[in-house]
C-alpha cells in the first residue's frame, strides 16, 4: 500500500503548503483516487460550513443596536478594574489643612463679631453651633486642633482674656 | 473583508463607523462564529452580545486595520473563557457528564436543524474540545491562515496545525458515525485517512 497524503490534505486544502511541497501533492493527487476522494470530502464540509448555520435572530439585532444605551458598567462578567473616585479623599494632612483654614475664616468671623458686629447680626446663635462643630471635629478626628487659634465661644473668650 | 476595508481604508482617513454600523456589517458574522463555538442559539445570542458590549466599550481605544481580527479575537476568547467558566462550574456541582445533555429544551428550528445536515456538521463539532473546535472554525467558516488562527488564539503556529489536524480527524469519525450517508463523506474512505 503507497503512502497517502495524511495530515497534507489538511494543509493542502488549507492553503498552507510551500510551493515545493505543492507539487508534489498535485502529482500525488494526479494518480491517487483515494486522496483525491479526501481532499473533495474537506473541501465539501468546509463550503458546507460556510453555507449552513442559523441566520441573526432579529430580535438579537435589536438587542446588540440597544447596547450603545448600555451603562459603560460591566454587563456579566466584570474584569476588575481600577475605580476612579469622583469624590475627592483627602489625606488627613490635606484635610487638617482645609479644616484649620475653614476654622482661620470662622476665626476671622469671631474676631470681626468682638470688634463689633452690626447691630442687625446677632452673635449668639453663630457661637454654640461653632462650638459645636469644635467639639465634634475633636471626637471624629480625636485630635484637639486649632491649638493657636482661639476658638473658644465668644462668651468663654470674653472671660478667658478681656478684650483690650 | 470588504467590510474591513470599508471601515479602514488604509487606516488614513478612517471614520468611526456610528454604533449602528458596527452592528449591521459585523452582527451576521459574529453570530455564524459564536453559533459554531457554542453550539446552540441561547448561547451564541449571549456570546454575540457580550461581544458587541466589549467592541462598544472599546471603539474608542480602537486602530483602524484589523476591525475583523479584533472581532474574532474577542469571540473566541470570550467563548473559551466561558467554556472554562462552565467546566469549573459543573465540575463542583454536577456529574461528569453534563457537558454531552442538552442544556434547555429544543427549540421547533433547532430540531428541524438537528434531523438536517446541519445539525449532524455542529454535533460533532460540539463533540470537539473546545481549542480544537475554535482552530477549525476560524480556519474552515471564517477562512483564516494557520498565522492568523495563531495570532487570534495566542498559541504557535504548530499547535495550531496540529489542533486542526486532529480537530478535522476526530469530525470525520463522528461524522461518518453519525451520518454515513451524509454527501459530503458518502465516498469518503475514513479507515484510510489515518494511514
Amino acid at each position: 500500500m503507497s503512502a497517502h497524503l495524511g495530515q497534507a490534505v489538511n494543509t493542502f486544502v488549507d492553503g498552507e503548503l510551500d510551493p515545493t511541497r505543492e507539487d508534489e501533492v498535485l502529482a500525488h493527487l494526479a494518480w491517487c483516487g483515494s486522496c483525491r476522494t479526501d481532499v473533495a470530502t474537506l473541501r465539501g464540509f468546509k463550503a458546507a460550513l460556510r453555507q449552513t448555520g442559523p441566520r441573526l435572530p432579529s430580535d438579537l439585532s435589536a438587542r446588540l443596536m440597544a447596547v450603545s444605551t448600555f451603562p459603560t458598567t460591566p454587563v456579566r462578567h466584570p474584569r476588575r478594574r481600577p475605580t476612579v473616585h469622583v469624590t475627592p479623599h483627602l489625606s488627613p494632612r490635606l484635610r487638617r489643612t482645609a479644616v484649620s483654614g475653614a476654622f482661620v475664616v470662622l476665626g476671622l468671623g469671631g474676631a470681626l463679631s468682638l470688634a463689633g458686629p452690626p447691630p442687625s447680626q446677632p452673635v449668639a446663635p453663630v457661637d454654640p453651633t461653632n462650638a459645636g462643630f469644635v467639639v465634634d471635629h475633636g471626637k471624629v478626628s480625636g485630635e484637639v486642633p486649632f491649638s493657636t487659634i482661639d476658638f473658644l465661644p465668644a462668651s468663654a473668650r470674653r472671660s478667658a482674656s478681656p478684650a483690650p | 473583508m470588504d467590510a474591513v476595508r470599508a471601515i479602514g481604508p488604509d487606516g488614513a482617513a478612517w471614520i468611526a463607523p456610528s454604533w449602528d454600523e458596527v452592528v449591521r456589517d459585523h452582527s451576521a458574522r459574529v453570530y455564524r462564529l459564536a453559533y459554531r463555538l457554542t453550539g446552540n442559539r441561547h448561547d451564541a445570542e449571549d456570546l454575540t452580545q457580550e461581544v458587541f458590549v466589549r467592541v462598544f466599550r472599546s471603539l474608542s481605544s480602537y486602530t483602524p486595520g484589523t476591525f475583523e481580527g479584533w472581532l474574532h479575537r474577542i469571540t473566541t476568547n470570550l467563548f473559551l473563557d466561558l467554556v472554562r467558566r462552565k467546566q469549573r462550574i459543573r465540575f463542583d456541582a454536577l456529574p461528569e457528564d453534563t457537558e454531552r445533555l442538552p442544556g434547555r429544551e429544543r427549540s421547533p428550528q433547532q430540531l428541524y436543524d438537528d434531523t438536517h445536515f446541519d445539525g449532524d456538521v455542529q454535533a460533532a463539532l460540539d463533540a470537539l474540545p473546545p481549542d480544537f473546535r475554535a482552530a477549525v472554525v476560524l480556519c474552515d467558516l471564517e477562512g483564516l491562515s494557520y498565522e492568523e488562527i495563531a495570532d487570534t488564539l495566542g498559541v504557535k503556529i504548530g499547535t495550531v496545525r496540529s489542533r486542526i489536524h486532529r480537530g478535522r480527524s476526530q469530525l470525520r469519525e463522528a461524522l461518518a458515525h453519525r451520518a454515513p450517508g451524509l454527501p459530503v463523506l458518502a465516498d469518503a474512505p475514513v479507515a484510510e485517512l489515518s494511514a
